[in-house]
This record gives structure tokens, sequence and C-alpha cells, in this order.
């Protein structure tokens, strides 16, 4: 039986982390920054500079990365939507991945923006689902390979909560991940409450799901809780893992060959509903499923 | 608006644009939803689809999930004027639920930030006390709220935010 290297355990960046590194910093070896909080976008047709920099926002996250690993997490992207790649955005990213040292950068199998003739960079509002088909497909990947050569990182891509399933698609979503792997080497962020949300929207079945995703391909699982709006469940970010998720996250992560990192995502307005206390019992956690990861490698699709 | 014969024979790349757009104003609009629901049809005097795609979206407003997207819409663009403007808000009482599906009917853009969306909010609402469509008795409020967000904002962009309106 071989072994894997163990993964990073660590959080996903907002103004209340370092109030974590200041009580359980031992337990964080790796944060994800995501850089589109970092500036102030003015929009493509701004008067002057488009980015302004939150130079107060910047140093304290050069403080909290420093001695660990980090990669960004971006938001702004937008990859699968119908619009030409941000070349603007791309380059500022670009600037940050090279000031913090990025090792990987992660982006998101979801439609952030919408192609709207009347406003360039219009914002669906939140994150929507994708056909996945051929068309889908080499508009991703013309611009996966762009980022990719851009940042000289590895890009991977999140799975989202998928609320109202398109019907007759092509493939999979696991299918149209694998083949991006394969095909340009783009790998997955496995958001494992992001599949939980989906599959308790009916949209999904995980694990079946989690069977078929190459298992080369996860470079990084994200663990995070959610609560109800209005009668739907959502991906709140508003509590810690739930079972559920560390029983897929236990199965399956060890077989993840290329495995890099487990991220706790949470919202910065329920730092106080969550505690540091609640947090550091998190990381410890992911701490045992990261040992676990490296001393019980299993074969590929055992 | 072309025909659906028509949009079958749009070139590969236009294709995606239409049935995303549509997804998208769907999402940001409960009432379109609704007539969708109603009147199929409609998505074919608004956007440019294929069958499949008109087929894919009517499937997709009939699902419950359809709600969640919507709800989930208004709540992330309710945010930062609730944070923002809290005072205004309790001002407009019954008004504000009507003031604020109007306002969100034009494009959320990505310079609409935190702070741009409260305060181009206000003016909307301006516009609308000086037409009387809402009361007179909002205003200081308004004004004083949209100040301090003024502010914030003329520290980021002088340039368009730092004339005197922006003063305190």
């Amino acid at each position: 039986m071989s072994e894997n290297a163990r993964p990073y355990v660590g959080l996903l960046y907002n103004p209340t982390v370092p109030s974590v590194l200041d009580h359980a910093g031992s337990l964080v070896n790796y944060l994800a920054i995501v850089p589109e909080r970092l500036w102030f976008d003015l929009g493509r047709d701004t008067v002057g500079r488009r980015f302004r920099p939150i130079d107060d926002e910047i140093d304290v996250v050069k403080r909290s990365v420093e001695g660990r690993i980090v990669s960004g997490h971006g938001v702004g992207l937008s990859l699968p939507t119908e619009t030409s790649l941000d070349v603007e955005l791309l380059e500022e990213i670009e600037v940050l991945a090279s000031d913090l040292r990025f090792e990987w950068f992660s982006e998101h199998l979801t439609m952030f923006l919408t192609p709207h003739a009347d406003a360039q960079g219009a914002q669906a509002g939140l994150a929507l689902p994708v056909v996945y088909d051929e068309e889908t497909f080499q508009i991703l990947r013309s611009k996966v390979l762009a980022v990719n050569a851009a940042l000289g990182c590895p890009l991977i891509l999140e799975n989202g909560s998928i609320f109202t399933a398109i019907p007759e698609m092509e493939m999979t979503e696991p299918e149209f991940l694998n083949r991006l792997y394969r095909e340009t080497g783009c790998g997955i962020l496995l958001d494992l409450h992001n599949l939980y949300v989906t599959a308790r929207h009916k949209n999904v079945d995980p694990e079946q799901y989690l069977s078929e995703i190459d298992p080369a391909a996860v470079l990084e699982i994200h663990m995070a809780g959610g609560d109800e709006l209005m009668g739907f469940y959502t991906d709140s970010h508003s509590r810690l893992a739930s079972e559920p998720l560390w029983s897929w996250a236990y199965e399956y992560a060890p077989r993840f060959t290329q495995l890099r990192a487990i991220t706790f995502e949470y919202h910065e307005s329920y730092f106080e509903l969550l505690e540091v206390g609640g947090i550091a019992k998190q990381l410890e956690r992911m701490h045992e499923l990261a040992d676990r990861c490296a001393t019980k490698a299993v074969p590929s699709y055992a | 608006m072309s025909s659906p014969i028509a949009a079958r024979r749009r070139p590969f790349r236009v294709m995606r644009e239409q049935f995303q757009r549509a997804f998208s104003d769907l999402t940001a609009s409960s009432e379109l939803v609704k007539q969708v629901r109603k009147h199929p049809d409609l998505l074919d005097e608004r956007y440019d689809l294929t069958d499949l795609e008109r087929r894919r979206l009517i499937a997709i407003v009939n699902q419950q999930g359809m709600e969640c997207n919507c709800i989930l819409y208004r709540a992330n663009r309710l945010g930062p004027i609730v944070t923002n403007l809290p005072d205004s808000c309790n001002a407009l009482q019954k008004d504000l639920r009507s003031l604020l599906s109007e306002y969100w009917a034009r494009p959320f853009q990505i310079s609409d930030n935190f702070w741009v969306e409260a305060y181009n909010f206000c003016d909307f609402v301006k516009g609308k006390i000086k037409t009387g469509i809402v009361s007179t008795t909002v205003l200081d409020t308004l004004e004083r709220e949209q100040a301090v967000v003024g502010q914030l904002l003329a520290q980021i962009y002088p340039e368009k935010y730092g004339g005197e309106d922006n003063k305190l």
C-alpha cells in the first residue's frame, strides 16, 4: 500500500481568521485567499484605475500567510459564462498570485457573471449551474488554458450548489470535470457541502457522484455548514460541517492521490456563533482526516 | 426577435449566451418566473433559443428550486442595502419591497459593490421622492445615510464620489 502526501489543513480567509490564528494558529498550515476581497473593482468603464487595493486588508493577509501554504480562490472570472475572459482581472490576480505565492488557484464551475447586452460584467446575483455539453466544454477549455498560462500554477474548479437541475445534459458533472482534467490538467476542488446542498435538493446522488470523479483530479476539499433560508437549505457557511460530509470525506478522501488541502469555509458574520473554540475543533478533526489520507492511501477505484 | 427557425441556424458560438441570459433574468425576477410558468412562449418573445434550450428553461422554472434561486438573488442584493441604509429601509416601510423590485430590474454589475449598491439605491429613491411616488418624510434619513456611504466611496473612488455632496 502506498502513502499519499499529507494534505494541508486550513481556512478560507475572511476578516475574522486572524483571531482564529491568534488562538489556534498551529492548527492552520494553509490559507485560501479570495483576491476579489482585497480590492474594489470599479468596473471596466471606470475613470482611472479599475482596481483599488484595500491596503489595510492586504497587510493583514500578508501577515496571516507567513509560514503557511497559500492558494487563491477566485470568484470574479466566471469561466463558464459565454463572455470573453476578463484579462484585466486576470492580470490583477496574476500580480497577487506572485506576491502571495499561490501554490494553486481555484475558481468555480458555476456562472457568477451573465452575458448582458446593456452591461459589461453583469452579475447573476448568485452562482448558477451551467450546461454540461461540448459547447460549454470548449468555452471552459480555452479559458482554463489561458488562466493556467497567466498564473503559472495549477487551476482547479469547484462544484457548485445546484437548486435547479438542468435536464438533457450530454455529460454528468463528474464526466465533465474528469474530461477537463484529462485534456487540460485542470483539477477539482471538491466542495462536499455544495454536494450535500445539491443532494438535499435531490439534484444528485452523492455516492454515485463521488465514485465517478477521477480520484487523481481532486486537489482540495471544502468542508462547510449551512442552514435554511425560507425553507430551502443553502450553502450559507454558517455552521460546522455535518456528519454526512465527514462520512464522505473519510470514505473518499484517502483515494485522492493528489489531495493537497482540506479547507473549512465559514462566513465572518457567523464567527460569534461558531466561536474560535468551535472552529478549532473543526480544524482538529480535519487534521485527523489529513492523517488518515496520508497513512491509508487506497488504490484508485478500489 | 428572430424566429425559432432562424435561431436554430445561429452560429454555434452565439447559442449559449441567450440561454445564460434567460436563466439569470429568471433568477432576478420571480415575477418573470411566474409569467413563464403560465405562458412558456414568453421565452421566445424575449430570447433567441433553440428547442432544447427552451425545454431546459421551462423545466428549470417549474422546479421548486427556482424559488430558492430567486430568494438567494434577492437576499444577496438586499444585504448591502439593509446593512448600509437600515434607517432608510425602516422609514420606507411598505414601499420598500416594490422599490427594491423596480431597482433590481436594472443589470447588477461587478462595479456594484457593497457601498455602490446602497448609494445608487438612495439616488433611485430620491428620484421617486421627486416624482411624488415616495413621501418626502424619508428624504432626511436617506440623505444622511447616503452621505455616510458617499464618504466611504470617496476614499476609494474620489474621481466619482469626492464631491461636496459626500462631505459630512
